[in-house]
């Protein structure tokens, strides 16, 4: 009997507790916003704001997670998908992501195959699809300008030629005895496909493709054809230019990148329970460590991160206890998303702001992923009609550009070793050879002195120095882009269309 | 990446506030019925019952999709709701759990079999375009012979029928519709953007509206943190009803961590619906609700007292369950739809007659 006094007291004496708190039934506000603390803001980039935040989950609970704000369309900012070390099945942490690509933030992308590191659903960058498995669930979509759109992906894709285009029956997987198949170089690796069903194609600086008579290497785009259409791929000829147009689907138009996520979180402003129709079930539908994003009224984008961590005291109780996704509809309109959806979530959840991981995960160790939403402020940078990253990207100061020259030379196939007792930055290509030391303008090359443009910077560790004297001292061909900036490198000892290897 | 589906149940279990019961036995909210004067301990776990519970069992082994939504038809088929990330559908399963009937190309949540023959579908519409939220009415040849979509996924349905006088009631994620067939919306109740919990029309998650005799509306809202059943007039007025409101606290601050055992708690408080998921009006005038939180039938009067609680967990004994979707009555059946942890489904038919009386248990005071 005494028990249940006690406990009848304790429980009275606990709502009174949460009255007291809360407020009498009614006064909640139907969002939720109001309960949402911020913490301190700070500007990441110039259009990119990092906050954390606190609130409740429905049972009461302590929940907390991370934002970074985007306001699209500024110079030099994107935001582009990330494969695990860029490829099909890759994994890599968001942390690592992050900074191999010089990013200001970075999330965790869509979910994936636990076996195959695949996505579960889709993934396009720069307009090509690189993969594609059929799944009624929300899809993640957007262009260069920042602008989201939040759909069904059914992609379609047509090689164009002269001679007339052809349909693409399927991404970086083998065909069938009828079918046309794409590999990608995000997937070509993976998959053996050679001989004379295949069509190997270089991307050109303007999206074009060209046929090339070469063994197929890591940067290159195949077209497989299966037995039964295997005559076709006689009709393509060296030099040949080709365009790959892909469609995405209804709501998705226009987008240049994509990732598959869901479920479809808000819509109209409005929170959406769509987790149970997009066929999510049992413990996905439990409070857990989330990711999503989200589209403001603004345009602003909304990376949101949801930790789920154990108190430090207590086994059983939580510091965040993480949201269903019901929860975190609410959240995300309270946030003020106009349009939302989650992604992969769990251990996967990962915020990576300011140089370094701010969500806690909720495996206790960061999680490799199969791909990252990463956040960048850089001038973009093409190798050889390839985008390429530096942990410490290009950057402007006083109108000149600057560039890593060890992430540089070393793309052009030099050797690059660092003297620390002189401060010395030695490059070997061949014959030819590169000297300069930091804070001195002169360099040599050879055994010529080169007077640079600037004195050789040092940027986390990086040696920048201004991008005319990459052309100068190796040789090789740079452009700079005025509008829209960029740094286009052309390496003259690798002949078009064939990999350095 | 998916992570531990065990682990998840088992956080799941533990999220249950004491305080909310508290609350409920403080605030007493207008209309409702007298809160519990105190909190009983939980029964003992009740034993199958004597009597055979399961009059049929369908096994089903397909994992990209499952059912949602089953109604018995007066053939003795199911009308199957399958949602799912592939090939969702509708499907007539006769007896032998042959599918003798389908409509493909829908993500549906509710169907139901009209008396000439049609089907009434609710498709969620996910996941976008070139699906869409919509009402269609089917034909047994498979013809669209009427259709409502919605502007918006914001307007996704979540259960449908058709009225005595041929509207269409729809039930939408916060609020209800009756739609005529030239598509006029000639009654609503609620809001199509969430109110807050004191305003006029508040619903928090309806999953279900259906037409009473009298001409009133009856409303199953499953809430987030507990839900209600309620009957509302064509003038918007809320006549009857039996539950609790606690989402009024969601994301409240300042409410204590969670303690207890959420099921113990929930079965010790009788007006408590954790997850309503389904109610029809008796000929006595009784309210028959399904709440998939307790697995308890609950027959309430009209003054809201519980007449009767029937609890059909002991038919669950033995499935390692998941996810329970639903548990919709038809006639004296009760039909619960679950997902296993191996992603197997099964649809129960109870016979309702036989399921034993909940055992609270009483208090064994020492």
């Amino acid at each position: 009997m005494m028990f249940y006094l006690v406990k009848k007291i304790i429980v009275v004496f606990t709502a009174i507790l949460a009255l007291s708190i809360a407020g009498w039934p009614g006064a909640a506000g139907a969002a939720g916003e109001s309960d949402l603390r911020y913490g301190v803001k700070t500007e990441l980039a110039p259009g990119v704001v990092y906050y954390p935040f606190s609130t409740k989950n429905w049972s009461g609970q302590p929940v907390t997670g991370h934002v970074t704000e985007i306001t699209p369309g500024g110079e030099l900012l994107e935001i582009r998908p990330a494969p695990g070390n860029d490829a099909l099945g890759g994994r890599e942490t968001v942390s690592s992501l992050a900074a191999r690509h010089g990013a200001v933030a970075a999330v965790n992308g869509g979910f994936f195959d636990g076996g195959s590191g695949n996505p579960i659903g889709g993934l396009v960058v720069d307009g090509v699809v690189h993969y594609h498995r059929d799944l009624l669930r929300t899809s993640v979509g957007w262009n260069g300008k920042g602008q989201f759109k939040f759909g069904y992906f059914i992609p379609g894709t047509r090689v164009v030629s002269g001679a007339g285009s052809l349909t693409v029956d399927g991404y970086n997987r083998l065909p069938g005895a009828g079918e046309v198949t794409l590999l990608t170089p995000l997937g070509s690796g993976g998959i053996s496909a050679s001989g004379s069903n295949t069509v190997v194609l270089q991307r050109a600086g303007d999206g074009t493709f060209k046929v090339v008579d070469a063994r197929p290497g890591p940067g290159n785009y195949m077209l497989v054809f299966g037995s039964a259409r295997a005559g076709l791929a006689g009709s393509f000829r060296k030099g040949d230019t080709l365009q790959i147009q892909s469609t995405f689907g209804s709501g998705l138009e226009g987008i240049d990148h994509l990732v598959t996520g869901g479920p479809l979180l808000v819509q109209d402003g409005i929170p959406v329970f769509q987790a149970v129709n997009e066929g999510f079930r049992g413990g996905v539908l439990a409070p857990n460590a989330r990711t999503a994003v989200g589209v403001k009224a603004n345009g602003n984008v909304l990376l949101v991160v949801v930790e789920k961590v154990k108190s430090a005291n207590q086994q059983n109780d939580y510091a965040s206890a993480g949201l269903t996704p019901d929860e975190l509809a609410w959240l995300m309109a309270g946030l003020g998303a106009v349009r939302a959806a989650a992604l992969d979530g769990g251990g996967s959840s990962a915020m990576w702001a300011g140089g370094k991981l701010v969500s806690r995960p909720s495996d206790g160790s960061e999680r490799k992923v199969a791909n990252a939403l990463v956040v960048l402020y850089q001038i973009p940078t093409y190798f050889n009609g390839q985008r390429v990253y530096f942990d410490v990207p290009p950057y402007l100061e006083q109108g000149r550009a600057y560039v890593p020259l060890r992430g540089i030379f070393e793309l052009l196939g030099a050797r690059v070793t660092w003297d620390p007792a002189t401060q010395t930055v030695l490059a070997v290509r061949g014959e030819r050879s590169v000297s300069l030391t930091i804070g001195k303008r002169e360099a040599l090359v050879g055994d010529k002195p080169v007077l640079l443009d600037a004195v050789p910077g040092v940027i986390n560790g990086r040696t920048m120095v201004p991008l005319r004297f990459v052309g100068e001292s190796l040789g090789d061909r740079v452009e700079w882009q005025s509008s829209p900036k960029a740094i286009k490198i052309y390496s003259k000892n690798i002949e078009q269309g064939v990999n350095p290897e | 990446m998916m992570t531990s589906i065990a682990d998840f149940i088992d956080r799941a279990r533990n999220k249950f506030i004491p305080a909310f019961i508290g609350l409920m036995l403080l605030a007493g909210l207008p209309g409702l019925p007298a809160a519990a004067e105190e909190i009983l301990p939980a029964g003992q776990e009740n034993t199958p019952a004597p009597v055979k519970l399961i009059n049929r069992e369908y096994i089903d082994t397909v994992t990209v999709n499952h059912p949602l939504f089953v109604d018995l038809l007066e053939n003795g088929n199911y009308l199957v709701c399958r949602v799912g990330f592939n090939a969702p559908s509708v499907q007539e399963i006769d007896p032998a759990g042959r599918v003798v009937w389908s409509i493909d190309g829908v993500q549906p949540v509710s169907a139901r079999r009209l008396p000439g023959g049609n089907t009434l579908v609710a498709d969620s519409g996910a996941p976008g375009l070139p699906y869409a939220p919509r009402v269609l009415e089917v034909s047994p040849a498979g013809k669209v012979v009427w259709e409502h979509r919605f502007a918006s996924l914001a307007e996704s349905p979540r259960y449908a029928e058709k009225l005595a006088n041929g509207n269409i009631l729809v039930t939408l994620p916060f609020m209800i519709v009756e739609l005529d067939r030239q598509h006029r919306v000639v009654w609503s109740y609620g809001s199509r953007k969430p109110l807050s919990p004191d305003s006029a029309g508040y619903l928090e998650r309806p999953v279900m509206a259906a037409g009473l005799a009298n001409g009133n509306v009856l409303v199953v809202d499953r809430g987030f943190a507990g839900g209600r059943v309620l009957e509302i007039n064509k003038s918007k007025q809320v006549v009857w009803q039996f539950g609790r409101r606690l989402a009024e606290l969601r994301f409240s601050s300042g409410v204590p961590a969670v303690t207890g055992d959420r099921v113990e708690a929930e079965r010790s408080v009788p007006e408590f619906l954790p997850a309503p998921s389904y109610a029809c009006r008796l000929e006595n005038g009784n309210t028959l609700v399904t709440d998939l939180g307790t697995s308890r039938l609950v027959e309430i009067d009209g003054k809201g007292n519980i007449a009767r609680e029937l609890d059909w967990s002991a038919a669950l004994l033995g499935y390692p369950v998941m996810n329970t979707w639903q548990a919709a009555l038809a006639g004296d059946r009760l039909l619960p739809v679950f997902t296993l942890t191996n992603s197997h489904s099964r649809i129960l038919e109870l016979d309702i007659n036989n399921l034993p009386a909940l055992n609270r248990g009483g208090a064994s005071e020492t």
